[in-house]
């Protein structure tokens, strides 16, 4: 009798995927939905708290006013003048720092969470190593020396740091690929490469600063490789936009392809892929994704390493569901993080890389206890 | 190394495979044509690095179509390496792998994978992928970037669950499986690739008994029931015979005799390229192998 509940289930499941079976969408599921609805609303909670609560300030019903302030949201003058820059001399202080600081820092928050979380995604699968990240792949460091060298003695190329951050990260991750490559890597050789080779682009990063003299390029140095968002606005979110976008649709679009190198580099070649070639163009699409976060608010560690294990943990290790789920999961983090950086210690803001730093290390941790064959994914 | 071939049975059977020897004549080729062979290496050269000595040196092996071919030896024989050779994983130094009478080489990666699977020796899924997904990805040849999965696709993966009889595990992860039924997951997943011909290398190592004859099963139905073509590197000289119609013996990367078990595995064999002292009887099922014990081998002979 239990083989024919059995036999039912079966058909019963079969004409259920038949049905899904006609759409692109036949593995968005219940758990994913969930839990991009979960994190959109912490995301706009901590979004609201972060816009409401700061030095200047600015009582809430005031700050909800500006928010939705017809003078601004109805007019699309004002808002292309705050988006692509203009004359704003028309609007409040109060209406000025909501809409010029406080909104384009949560923006930006969001932008470089779903960067970093695609990134280490991508990285997780070309590397078939849970432990791989920007961070720890080295190319956060690569691309942190790039912008720093930039600042340090070229200042005069200080507009094309985004492009130097993407070829520093680049050079980097070959680096620690180089280092790491004895007839195939393993996860424990890729991170103790990223280890070597982010301890000496650190050392340079620090030697750097003697050659810098002045006081302000210092301070500024040091939000970069610190990670900070302090000081975030339209100007990053028309940086970080178009990457953003450009890695969001390349890397929905190899989803397929990182699903495929999760079987291993055989497996993936005997179904007619051509393995080099698609971990060539993925890890360039997650470089370009990590060197647009580390242009806009330097290196910010860890989430482009908790993220990916948080949402495979939740929806499982397809990567169309998780690369979604790390869209959604990354900002919710940042921002979270960002709110607490600026708001914790009243009258002081910390560089929101600390606090990911603190979040972070712990829970690397967890995974090495945790996990007996360390990091194989 | 002497091949142990007599001309006759060759000639009767119709198979030109010959240790170490030149190239197939035209004329051996068109006495043949009516079975012409699905799979063939040409004098296929094979090595890793150009500085060691090749592994697999200038051998011509045919696989008979929809049969089930074996391919054994002692370890460093030299046969995953052919199967390696015959899958596009190593490119040839020399020599040829041709597919219906076509080179590998002229075949697009992905036309290659319609044609032929692989099932390596140690595969790896993520834990948390369900069976269903995992065969779900034998679908990737024949897909585009953006297609989306159509009804011939869900056709074969049922077809694929099906004929490896893993329906029940449809949904299970990957992860909670036995060494025996990922075994089998793989498999299927090969077969939604839809190739006409298989390649297995060693797929019932590391297998409990019971998996392992559960295995064997199940390639022998690939030729019987659907006419798949099989190559199947197999440890085990007895599970070789059992399964095969046809067997290779390879011994320090040559051809050391081919042709159906019964006529290919001797007591001769199984010293000379085992090293073995064995007893091969020829009983109501099949034939049987008794290995006695080790044979010291003679240095001077190998020169």
């Amino acid at each position: 009798m239990s083989e024919k509940t059995g036999e039912y289930g079966r058909q019963q499941a079969h004409a259920d995927r038949r049905v899904g079976s006609g759409g692109r969408l036949e593995w968005i599921d219940g758990t994913l939905i969930l839990l991009c609805v979960a994190s959109l609303a912490v995301t706009v909670g901590a979004g609201a708290i972060q816009v409401t609560f700061g030095d200047y300030s600015v009582s809430i019903t005031a700050v909800w006013g500006i928010i939705f302030d017809p003078a601004v949201l109805a007019s699309p003058t004002t808002l292309y003048a705050l988006v692509f820059g203009g004359d704003l001399t028309h609007l409040t202080t109060e209406s000025l720092i909501v809409w010029t600081q406080r909104i384009p820092r949560v923006l930006v928050a969001v932008f470089v969470g779903m960067n970093l979380a695609l990134s280490g995604a991508i990285f997780q699968a070309v590397t078939r190593n849970e432990l791989a990240s920007p961070y720890i792949l080295g190319v956060s460091s690569g691309a942190g020396l790039a912008v720093l060298l930039t600042l340090a003695i070229f200042g005069g190329l200080a507009a094309y740091i985004p492009l130097f951050a993407a070829l520093g990260g680049a050079l980097a991750f070959f680096l620690v690929y180089a280092i790491a490559w004895n007839g195939g890597t393993s996860p424990v050789r890729l991170v103790l490469a990223g280890v070597i080779v982010s301890t000496i682009f650190g050392s340079l990063q620090t030697g750097l600063y003697f050659f810098i003299d002045d006081l302000g390029t210092v301070q500024e140095a040091l939000a970069w490789t610190t990670g900070t968002l302090s000081g975030s606005d339209w100007s990053e979110i028309r940086l970080i936009v178009p990457w953003t976008l450009l890695t969001v649709v390349l890397s929905i679009a190899g989803a397929r392809q990182l699903n495929v190198l999760l079987l291993g580099e055989r497996t993936a070649r005997s179904l007619g892929m051509s393995v080099e070639r698609a971990r060539f163009g993925l890890s360039a699409v997650a470089i370009v994704a990590a060197s647009a976060s580390v242009a806009v608010a330097g290196i910010i560690g860890f989430v482009g390493l908790i993220v990916p294990h948080i949402v495979r943990t939740i929806v499982g290790s397809d990567y169309r569901a998780l690369l979604v789920g790390c869209l959604f999961v990354g900002p919710a983090l940042l921002v979270v993080a960002d709110v607490l950086a600026r708001l914790a210690i009243s009258g002081s803001q910390l560089p929101v890389g600390i606090l990911t730093g603190l979040i972070g290390g712990p829970y690397f941790l967890y995974l090495m206890k945790r996990k007996q064959n360390l990091g194989e994914l | 190394m002497i091949g142990k071939l007599s001309l006759e049975t060759l000639t009767e059977r119709g198979i030109t495979e010959e240790p170490g020897w030149g190239p197939v004549s035209s004329d051996d080729t068109a006495t043949r044509s009516e079975q012409r062979d699905h799979i063939e290496c040409r004098d296929l050269v094979l090595e890793y690095n150009a500085s060691d000595e090749p592994v697999v040196d200038g051998e011509t092996i045919g696989v008979p179509k929809g049969k089930v071919t074996a391919l054994v030896g002692p370890n460093g024989s030299g046969k995953s390496t052919l199967l390696r050779g015959v899958a596009r994983e190593l490119e040839p130094t020399d020599g040829h792998v041709l597919l219906d009478g076509t080179d590998i080489g002229s075949y697009s990666r992905k036309e290659l994978a319609r044609e032929l699977g692989l099932l390596s020796q140690h595969n790896v899924a993520p834990e948390l992928l369900t069976v269903e997904d995992l065969v779900r990805h034998g679908r990737y040849p024949h897909r585009r970037l953006f297609d989306t999965m159509t009804d011939s696709d869900w056709q074969a993966i049922d077809w694929a669950i099906d004929t490896v009889g893993i329906d029940h595990l449809r949904d299970r992860d990957v992860g909670s499986l036995s060494g025996g039924q990922t075994q089998l997951a793989w498999i299927a997943m090969v077969l939604a690739q839809e190739p006409r011909a298989m390649l297995l290398d060693e797929p019932t190592t590391y297998l409990d008994l019971r998996h392992q004859i559960r295995l064997l099963e199940v390639i022998r139905s690939l030729s019987d029931d659907v006419d798949m073509t099989v190559v199947v590197v197999l440890h085990d000289i007895s599970q070789a015979v059992r399964v095969c119609d046809h067997l290779v013996a390879l011994e320090d990367g040559a051809v050391y005799d081919s042709g159906p078990p019964a006529a290919v595995v001797t007591e001769e064999l199984m010293a000379e390229v085992f090293g073995v002292d064995t007893r091969v009887e020829s009983g109501p099922d099949g034939l049987q192998i008794h290995p006695i014990g080790e044979i010291e081998r003679t240095t001077g002979e190998d020169c």
